[in-house]
């Protein structure tokens, strides 16, 4: 029994492939079909191919994403308990374009959790900005982006349906409707046989995975995750990744996503920002031209290995500091 | 649960049966510490006098009453103080002190205000009730899981939803045993403020026996006052299963 059923045909219903025309039509009007801007198609399909990492093979050889999340010399510090400012993150500035996978990746206590939550709007900053879909990001953005959270933040006294509507609840979506979009996004998740069960009779990953359907329902363009799966075992952690790939890929959404798992960042993403200690500033962007659609095979691939150890030359220098 | 029950109600026959074979030796004077055998045929007349339940009424309309005004002003005040942290800090040790005050001393100051009738130990009843169900809303509303009020804050929840989806479903546990708690509190104020000045009700019954000396009498209103305490608490906890399962639909 798989966990997720990533088809086609259900996701895209579920994304009502909305996101997908909009980038493509966008893609066409700024830079225009190959026959039309020049008479050679080939060499400008092969040219927008190699022109970025994440250019997804399934969504179109003219396709261009746009940056949906720029980050600019963004700044964030807290107040410790003795009253002392410390400083999280500081003049970071990035950008993730449309349909991306993006990990952030850091020693613990970098500041990881604090820059994800400035991007997700729930948090401000000490200094610079954050656009999403070009606006300035000045609060939550319930429309655009979804979050999920460490300790998936599920209601105890909700059952695991009543926790996804509640998504849905807070945009005024009729009853009905809400139901019906909730018990689909269990299903994609493989939960809708636990619909009526509450979060404590659920195990961890079924949490996990109750959470994100959450994320899932809102039909949101950007996904915010922080370490989704922290409090679950390393088994769960393999199976529901491989998962969670495969069902994020189908339903094409824009991803920032927070781990300490050097596998799990290679596995999963397009591009991976490796931070440093606190106060985090980005060390290096390692990108992760493996091909997709990634499955369980990829998990311990040469390529993939060869990445992870790059990156844990960058993060053991990093915590020798 | 059912052994629970058997071993309390057993201590319970066991403390009455000393009670019985103390007075029947003798080992105490008759007139101020009755049998309980002599107590029960007492009871039992008690309960077959219609003026005992006009009486047990005008007490439980009393009781309730000031339960409701209590709950109402604990929720109104206690609400808001627990939900800012700044109001939080601020209030609440002050309400903890307050609480600690013995409200009975400032009883005749409610009869003065209230008169002896009834709202004058609805009015006590209440102000003893308030203190120790609205530190149970301030603490109860204070105590929400951050986790959950960023989470519903990220889907765009903000002011009073965001309160109402997040604090008051999470704090209903500890707000319920404050409000039983209240209800015990209630309870004695109620009877207290009838027992020292009042008109009608089981605390008035109690006072007009023991100024007529009838010792067997007042031992009988006793054994009913708790009965009322008891009745009162299955009440509630009935009150709130009912509502559980209204909830759960």
């Amino acid at each position: 029994m798989s966990l997720f059923h990533p088809t086609g045909p259900r996701v895209g219903s579920l994304l009502s492939g909305s996101i997908r025309q909009a980038a493509m039509t966008v893609a066409r009007r700024d830079h225009g079909t190959p026959s039309e801007s020049d008479g050679a198609p080939a060499s400008t399909v092969v040219e927008a191919r190699t022109s970025g990492p994440s250019a997804a093979p399934s969504l179109g050889p003219s396709f261009r994403s746009s940056e949906v999340i720029r980050v600019e010399h963004l700044a964030v510090s807290y107040r410790r308990s003795d009253g002392a400012e410390v400083r999280a993150v500081e003049d970071v500035s990035f950008s993730v374009r449309e349909g991306e996978f993006v990990t952030l990746i850091g020693p613990s206590g970098c500041g990881k959790t604090s820059l994800l939550r400035v991007m997700g709007g729930l948090l401000r900053p000490a200094a610079g900005q954050v656009y999403v879909n070009d606006v300035l990001v000045k609060g939550p953005m319930p429309d655009a982006i979804a979050y999920v959270f460490q300790d998936f933040a599920l209601f105890p006294w909700r059952t695991a349906r009543a926790n996804v509507e509640i998504a849905l609840q807070l945009k005024r979506v009729p009853r009905g409707e809400r139901r019906r979009r909730a018990l689909d996004a269990l299903d994609m998740v493989g939960l809708a046989e636990v619909a009526d069960r509450f979060p404590r009779e659920l195990s961890g990953g079924m949490q996990q995975r109750l959470a994100v359907a959450r994320a899932l329902v809102s039909n949101c363009g950007i996904l915010l995750l922080d370490e989704p799966f922290g409090a679950l075992d390393e088994q769960t952690r393999l199976v529901l990744g491989v998962q969670l790939s495969q069902l994020l890929e189908s339903a094409g959404r824009t991803i920032v996503f927070v781990t300490h798992s050097l596998q799990e960042a290679v596995f999963l993403s397009d591009r991976i920002l490796v931070l440093s200690h606190q106060p985090c500033r980005i060390k290096k962007t390692v990108e992760v031209p493996l091909p997709r659609p990634r499955g369980p095979d990829q998990v311990k691939s040469p390529a993939g290995q060869r990445i992870e150890a790059e990156l844990f030359q960058l993060l053991y220098r990093e915590s020798l500091v | 649960m059912g052994s629970r029950v058997f071993i309390g109600l057993g201590l319970l026959c066991v403390c009455v049966a000393v009670w019985q074979v103390v007075t029947a030796v003798g080992g105490v004077n008759s007139f101020l510490v009755p049998s309980p055998a002599a107590v029960a045929l007492v009871l039992v007349s008690v309960l077959t006098t219609g003026t005992t339940y006009s009486a047990l009424g005008t007490t439980i309309v009393e009781i309730v009453a000031a339960l409701v005004l209590a709950g109402g002003f604990a929720l109104a005040i206690g609400i808001p103080v627990g939900w800012h942290r700044l109001t939080q800090h601020a209030y609440e040790p002050l309400l903890a002190n307050l609480a600690a005050i013995p409200l009975v001393i400032l009883y005749p100051v409610f009869a003065v205000i209230f008169g002896i009738g009834p709202l004058s130990k609805v009015a006590f009843g209440a102000a003893t009730a308030f203190f120790p169900v609205v530190l149970a809303v301030v603490s109860g509303v204070a105590a929400t899981n951050q986790s959950l009020i960023v989470s519903a804050r990220s889907m765009g929840a903000r002011g009073l939803t965001l309160l109402l989806i997040t604090a008051i479903p999470s704090a209903l546990p500890v707000i319920v045993s404050g409000l039983r708690l209240g209800l015990t509190l209630a309870t004695l104020a109620v009877v207290g403020g009838e027992f020292i000045a009042g008109t009608q009700g089981l605390g008035y019954l109690l006072a007009s026996a023991g100024e007529a000396f009838e010792t067997k009498k007042v031992y009988a209103y006793v054994v009913l006052t708790l009965l009322l305490a008891i009745g009162l608490n299955v009440a509630f906890g009935l009150l709130v299963w009912l509502s559980r399962k209204v909830e759960e639909r």
